[in-house]
């Protein structure tokens, strides 16, 4: 085994799992090994919310596992996990209070940190892992991370001298329940951050401001200055404003993903779909946007009372979730398109007369993949109508097109109506894109195979099922 | 018409003879063909000798028809430690011909044959404690007793999922 060169061992620990016990084995075998694998294999931090604890203190201990830690990985354990020392060690308590701006947020820091609260652990790790540069995990309670991301943004004392998420570059975080929400401002400044070039986050809403006493300048947008690059809203979030904070801080976006949900529970202020709220922030993007996808996962069938001040009308059918979305050849980049057909064709009362509205005149000359969202019946004959009138210009219009999609809102199941009290939803292979909306769109199949474009029809993201058994 | 082949010699001086479809699994001996031209004389492999050589060669005629290799492995391959049959029972040899493969496979930029070879010492290792690891290859423990404690302490924080 000496005989084999360093860059042999690292090829065999890449094909061993990335497992707590592999990792403590191949460190301890002989002072060889661990000098080769030791920056590998401590690279990664896979960490339960309870053991955050322990991280830190290690990390504190030994420089040299803090400065090797670039990606952390964070997930839940249950209250039966807790660890089992919850009192803080002198160096914590020490770390805290040479963070803190006085002796009460300490205190308050402290007493959040021995009820286990998520943020007030993930805020202290960030202090002592000087070249972190992705968090992926779960944010519960987000007040100690948008405190710390602010101040270290933004070089405030205790920063100034000892740089905090300087080489930090992707957030990712998912949620746990359905009811949990993070708001943008809370968030906002990761994009004042120096590296930052991707987040991918679930439950984020825009609807509230600050509160006075934690209005940092880091929870406003970054005027068009933040690196990031691509931003992914893509599970139950909720924009009134079309993500302003976000939108306002990037300089050249090039991918945004946004699912919309509308979180029907008590006490919690949501919004319907309103693709047009995205238009202006993105219009500031047109140069550099390659992906955008605009979806509802919610259908937005129902009426909005909430948005009574809104441009909504009285038919339920037509509010401002149905809003044209408007041209996107200003957008010179884009070459991933997907947004509801609602949104994509003027089907709203109000945009009916507006000119230039066709497919053939609203999509960049860029654009490789359309995606049309949610297509119900009422949608066909003039999605038909634009896309054979796109198809005839193609070649001056659009011409890198080389895919359509139309993904149908409903779907037929040859099953009968499952029990009322049953969940599960019925198996893929019985369910097919309703027949009312194949009849209509498989005509342009031909057409697309003389032009060289793929097409397809199929069932993606939500979708309504008519059972026929 | 013959199939075009290429002549071997190992570092202990044997000429093996090898079809060029065969040889050519080795990005080593194709670039370097690709630079040289054709060529009817010897090509010394200094590194190899004549069992690891012939071993090589075998691994590289069962292989022959596989796609190339194109190096952009995702995550997912890369931490599966299966092997196929045929392999498994090729790579079943002492520790020191399982090396040697190993090591020619690297130096000859045989990719496949290497994943093989590091996937075999890699299934030698999984679920084994420090101490079965250097007993099954012989590896001096050089720690001190503190040092392994520290060691332990230092992964405290991590659990297996």
């Amino acid at each position: 085994m000496e005989c084999l060169p360093a860059e042999i061992i690292l090829a065999i620990a890449d094909e061993l799992p990335n497992s707590h016990r592999t990792r403590c084995s191949l460190l301890q075998v002989c002072r060889d090994w661990r000098s080769i694998l030791f920056k590998r294999l401590y690279s990664s931090a896979h960490v339960s919310t309870h053991r955050l604890r322990r991280l830190i203190e290690t990390a504190l201990s030994n420089p040299e596992i803090a400065e090797t830690i670039r990606d952390v990985f964070i997930y839940m354990r249950f209250a039966s996990d807790l660890d089992d020392q919850p009192t803080l060690s002198t160096a914590l308590q020490d770390l805290v209070n040479q963070l803190s701006k006085s002796s009460e947020e300490a205190e308050e820091w402290f007493l959040d940190l021995e009820e286990y609260r998520d943020g007030a652990w993930i805020a202290l790790l960030f202090t002592v892992l000087p070249n972190v540069a992705i968090l992926q995990g779960n944010l519960k309670y987000p007040k100690w991370v948008t405190r710390l991301v602010s101040r270290a943004a933004f070089k405030e004392p205790p920063f100034d001298d000892r740089p905090v998420l300087q080489r930090f570059e992707s957030l990712q975080l998912k949620i746990e329940d359905w009811k949990d929400y993070v708001h943008s401002y809370e968030l906002t400044p990761f994009l004042h951050l120096p590296s930052i070039c991707s987040m991918d986050v679930e439950g984020v809403n825009d609807h509230d401001q600050p509160d006075d006493d934690e209005n940092h300048l880091a929870l406003h947008a970054a005027p068009a200055t933040s690196s990031l690059k691509v931003l992914k809203l893509d599970r139950n979030c909720n924009s009134r404003y079309g993500m302003l904070n976000f939108m306002n801080s990037c300089a050249s976006l090039k991918q945004f993903t946004y699912a919309h949900n509308d979180p029907v529970y008590l006490g919690q202020r949501y919004s319907k779909f309103r693709p047009r709220k995205f238009r202006g922030p993105l219009l500031a993007q047109r140069q550099s946007l390659e992906v955008l996808h605009l979806t509802d996962d919610c259908l937005s069938s129902g009426v909005d009372k909430s948005d009574s001040e809104d441009d909504g009308t009285d038919d339920s059918r037509d509010g401002p979730w149905s809003r044209w979305f408007g041209s996107l050849a200003l957008f010179e980049s884009l070459t991933d398109l997907c947004l509801p057909v609602q949104n994509l064709l003027p089907f709203h009362p109000k945009d009916r007369n507006q000119s230039l509205s066709s497919l053939k005149d609203i999509l960049p000359r860029s654009l490789i993949v359309l995606r049309a969202a949610y297509c119900q019946e009422r949608h066909c004959d003039l999605l038909v109508q634009n896309l054979k009138d796109l198809l005839y210009s193609c070649d001056e219009q659009v011409p890198n097109l080389k895919r359509v999609e139309v993904y149908s809102a409903l779907a037929e199941s040859s099953l009968p109506p499952p029990d009322r009290l049953s969940l599960r939803r019925p198996m893929w292979n019985t369910t097919s894109v309703a027949k009312f909306i194949s009849e209509k769109l498989d005509p342009l199949r031909e057409l697309f195979r003389q032009a060289g474009v793929e097409f397809g029809i199929s069932l993606k993201g939500s979708y309504e099922i008519k059972f026929m058994g | 018409m013959s199939v075009p082949t290429l002549t071997f010699q190992s570092n202990d001086g044997v000429e093996i003879t090898v079809a060029r479809d065969v040889a050519e699994r080795s990005v080593l001996i194709k670039n370097m063909l690709g630079d040289l031209g054709d060529t009817d004389e010897a090509i010394p492999i200094p590194n190899v000798n004549e069992a690891v050589l012939r071993k090589v060669i075998e691994w590289c005629e069962h292989h022959k028809g596989d796609p190339p290799n194109t190096g952009d492995d995702d995550d997912s391959r890369r931490k599966t430690t299966d092997i196929d049959e045929w392999d498994q029972k090729f790579m079943q040899v002492d520790q020191e011909m399982l090396f040697e493969i190993i090591l020619a496979a690297n130096y000859l930029d045989i990719k496949g044959l290497l994943d093989v070879g590091c996937k075999t010492v890699a299934n030698m290792i999984k679920g084994k404690s420090p101490e079965e690891i250097r007993k099954t290859f012989n590896i001096q423990n050089d720690f001190t007793p503190e040092e392994e404690d520290q060691i332990r302490r230092e992964n405290e924080w991590a659990e297996d999922r």
